[in-house]
């Protein structure tokens, strides 16, 4: 196995969707790419093939939720390759918000008023409801990294996207939560160190 | 109650993990071109068995294949690809460390757990889901309904649906083997399948 900080990983997040839109917290559940959610992940798909030229050498890996895969689709085309040359992965699904799922903050909120923040300030082994915590999502993406072999292009979602980051930056948590990448670009980790392109 | 609406149930159609023999959980492949064709036909029979759609809401387990199944289904029967809602709930029932491994690989190593044995609805795939919480969650799910339904799932909740609905029980819920190709209707308490 290579060590993480061998690996370079492009790291994308799905475009925007419906739920965005909503406020909503989609998590497990899925809502449909607008189509401004659409041309980001082909502006992305360019943007990968300029940024890392030949991409024969990278594995491709998705979040099976359908705005991931969708996403990941999209970029390949847009970067000349065919649209399911990849693997869609369990580990790397949204944490699961279990009872808040297809909540906005506000309806969060209201049905509990003790939750400890909605997620910078927040307790990192907060567990929502019938859910996760953050420490859990940290911990199976800790499980899906040291099965990558070859440099990587991973599309998932923003808190998997901030725990992959983590990991291989070796960042405490409070560091890891308080990123936020936005929808369109993309996160390069290579060499121990980020960048990012849009 | 359940019972009074009516619930038109499909699978995904045929994803490259079918065709390779190994289970994906709630891992994800894409569909087949045999795959994308059987929910192409599927789409208009359920025009033709239903006439008109306007009555009735479209839910999709939130893995892509279902939700790939669903909008060629949409598409096939003439309506907008995306005015669907995608529920974790429908999701396939999480086979944990088993995921991506073969069904006769995964029988035979449950075979030497007393659980199987004993409670075939009691076996939780090792860090994954038993058939009971599978079965309790598309319950939750079903309670949500409130119209008529066309739902896009997989294999266990498609069982699960069946069961409810039914009311049944025991092995009688396990073991129906729902074909790719093809519509369950369960209507007025009673199944229906139109398919090859």
């Amino acid at each position: 196995m290579s060590q993480l900080r061998d690996l370079t990983l492009y790291v994308i997040r799905p475009g925007e969707c419906e739920h965005n839109i909503a406020g909503r917290a989609a998590s497990w559940d899925d809502s449909p790419l607008t189509a401004n959610g659409r041309e980001q992940a082909r502006a992305n798909g360019r943007l990968l093939k300029e940024v890392a030229g030949d991409l024969s050498d990278f594995d491709f890996f998705a979040s099976p939720i359908h705005r991931t895969c969708n996403t990941m689709e999209i970029v390949r085309e847009a970067a000349s390759l065919a649209p399911t040359g990849y693997r869609a992965d369990r580990r790397l699904m949204e944490i699961d918000f279990g009872d808040h799922t297809w909540m906005t903050r506000e309806e969060i909120r209201a049905r509990d008023p003790d939750l400890p923040g909605l997620d910078d300030s927040g307790d990192w082994d907060y567990v929502r409801p019938r859910g996760e915590s953050w420490a859990h999502l940290h911990e199976r993406v800790s499980r899906f990294l040291p099965t990558l072999t070859r440099n990587a292009v991973i599309v998932t979602h923003y808190g998997p996207a901030r725990s992959i980051r983590g990991h291989y930056l070796g960042l405490t948590p409070e560091q890891t939560k308080s990123y936020k990448p936005p929808h369109a670009g993309i996160m390069r980790l290579s060499t121990g160190t980020e960048t990012y392109f849009d | 109650m359940l019972r009074n609406i009516t619930l038109y149930v499909l699978r995904h159609g045929e994803c490259e993990h079918n065709a390779l023999g190994v289970v994906a959980g709630q891992n994800d492949s894409p569909l087949t071109a045999r795959g994308r064709e059987q929910a192409r036909v599927n789409g208009a029979r359920l025009k033709e068995l239903t006439g008109d759609l306007s009555a009735f809401d479209f839910f999709a387990s939130s893995l892509h294949r279902a939700c790939a199944t669903m909008e060629l289904l949409r598409g096939g029967a003439g309506l907008s690809t995306t005015g669907y809602r995608a529920d974790r709930r429908l999701m396939e029932i999480d086979c944990g460390d088993n995921t991506w491994r073969r069904w006769a690989d995964i029988t035979s190593d449950a075979e030497k757990n007393p659980v199987w044995h004993r409670a075939r609805w009691d076996y939780r795939h090792p860090d994954g889901e038993s058939f009971h919480d599978l079965y309790a969650r598309v319950g939750a799910f079903l309670a949500t309904l409130e119209r008529n339904a066309v739902i896009v799932t997989h294999a266990g909740p498609v069982r699960a649906l069946r069961g409810h609905y039914l009311g049944l029980t025991g092995d009688d819920v396990l073991s129906y083997q729902a074909p790719h190709a093809g519509i369950m209707r369960l209507a007025s308490g009673t199944e229906s399948y139109f398919g090859d």
